[in-house]
This record gives structure tokens, sequence and C-alpha cells, in this order.
């Protein structure tokens, strides 16, 4: 791998980790306002950093594959690989 | 329904292999405490539960343990994936391998499978979610013992993330715990579920 895809697949976890937590941290506090404003926040930067993802390196969620010659999820590296 | 992400929830680049390490860290592959058993008790609970919160913490704890054995799972493999005949005879790896080869299998680091009676799934909100924080604590001790006994910092740091994982999920679950006994009759001094029965308390 290529070190600016490594660099876009690092933030993509970052930012997805966030959101595993701050989701977490809403179900036993669904009134926080700070956290709902955190959420929306964070949920705008994975679906830019996702699109850029798929866009320059191929779908990272089997319903972004977009190519009509060849499935794409079969031709990328699997993450233990 | 679940989607799949062709991404790791941490990373984990492990270039050495370590065949002692993996056979004690696939004990968080299919052991007592591991993952796949931590997954299965919160997706099976969840649906008896009549807590909508509890429900939806089970879900999202749930659905994060699947990624976590996506962890464990990877970290066993790269561990084990250019091993020779040597280093397995020698590693004592040879027990496992002659019946998976370098496949990935639960069970646990003793080589006792993994079995459904590992967790339990009871049908009442509050024993669940007791059962529940247990089992946070008893994976982050054997998270512990796994750094005890590893000092590999390619190894040793997706184990610390997962160690953390199980501290965040067991205060979750103790909020979640003290949600549900908020809603109770303040004189359910002893916190009885009555989930099944509808008894007034």
């Amino acid at each position: 791998m290529n070190q600016d895809k490594n660099k876009l697949l690092l933030y993509i976890s970052q930012v997805s980790f966030a959101i595993d937590e701050l989701v977490l941290f809403l179900d036993t506090h669904p009134c926080d306002k700070d956290a709902l404003a955190y959420y929306q926040e964070l949920k705008k930067a994975r679906k830019e950093s996702l699109d850029e993802y798929t866009h320059k390196y191929g779908p990272l969620l089997n319903d972004n594959v977009d190519n009509s010659c060849y499935w794409e999820w079969v031709k990328e590296p699997w993450p233990w690989e | 329904m679940w989607n799949y992400e062709r991404r790791l929830q941490y990373p984990v680049n492990i270039t050495k292999p370590n065949a002692k390490a993996a056979q004690i860290i696939i004990s968080q592959y299919g052991g007592p405490d591991g993952e796949i058993g931590a997954s299965m008790r919160y997706l099976s609970q969840r649906y008896s539960m009549e807590n909508r919160k509890a429900i939806g913490t089970l879900t999202d704890i749930g659905t994060e343990e699947l990624a976590h054995l996506e962890m464990v799972a990877t970290i066993v493999r790269q561990l084990t994936k250019d091993l020779t005949p040597e280093e397995i005879k020698a590693s004592g790896f040879d027990k496992y391998y002659v019946d998976h080869t370098l496949a990935i299998w639960p069970t646990a680091a003793a080589g006792i499978p993994f079995n459904a009676c590992e967790f339990q799934s009871k049908g009442d909100t509050i024993t669940d979610l007791y059962e529940d924080m247990a089992a946070e604590q008893k994976a982050r001790t054997t998270y512990d013992n796994i750094l005890r006994l590893i000092k590999d910092p390619e190894i040793a740091d997706p184990i610390r993330f997962l160690r953390e994982r199980e501290v965040v999920h067991f205060q979750r679950f103790g909020e979640t715990l003290r949600r549900v006994q908020d809603d109770l009759n303040s004189k359910n001094f002893y916190a009885f579920n009555p989930q099944i029965d509808k008894k007034p308390c």
C-alpha cells in the first residue's frame, strides 16, 4: 500500500472509531447535546473520507462498488493480508 | 442486517512469525472469555430485553465484538502464516496444526473448542446485564495476562486497544444496568426483575 492510501485509511479508521465510541456513549446518554452535535460532525467527516477513498482506491463497503466492468469488491486485499 | 467494511477497527501490522504468541492469543478468538462468546452473548440477549436503551447497547457492543473477532484472527494469522515446519514443531503449535493447518478455528489456548455454554442468555434483564459486566472484566483480565506474557510492541499495541475496549464496555453496561434499575419500582430493594411474571413489587 502506498503512503497516501495508508494515511487516508488510517483517518477513516480514526473517524469511524470516534463514531463507534460516541454511539455507545449516546446509547446511555441520548439527551447529551454536545455528543449529538459531535455525532453530526463526525458523520460528515466519515462520509467525505469514505467517498474519497472509494473514488481513489476502491470500495470499503460492498454497496460502494461503482464499476460496470468488474466486481471490484473481490480485487482489493482484505484487511488481514 | 449487517454491513461489512474491508478494514480493521484498529490497525494490525505484525511482521514476525511467533507461534507461541499465536497459541496464547487464539484464546481471545474462541476461548471462555473470547470475542466470539462476547458477540454471541450480547446479540442473543437483545431479543428478550424490554429496555430499549439496553437493546441499543447490546446491539452496538455485540457488533463491535465482531470487529474485535476479526482483529484477533488477523493477529493470529499474521503470527502464523510464515511459520516453517521446524518452528511449528519446536513451539508446540503442531497440535493445532495437525487438525487445522494454518486456518483460524475457535478454541481456547489449552485446546478446548468454543462452546455456547461459555455464555448465558437468561431472559432476565438484570441477570443478563450483570453477566455482561462480568464478561467484560474477565476479557480485560485475559488481555492483561496476554500483555504480561507478550512484550513485542507490534503484538502488544493492538492487544492494548482491545483491552481498553473491555474497560469502556464495562462502563457502558454499568450505566445501562443503572438506567434499568432506575425504572424499577422504588420499593423493589432487591432489584428483582419482574419481566416474566409481571407481579407488583
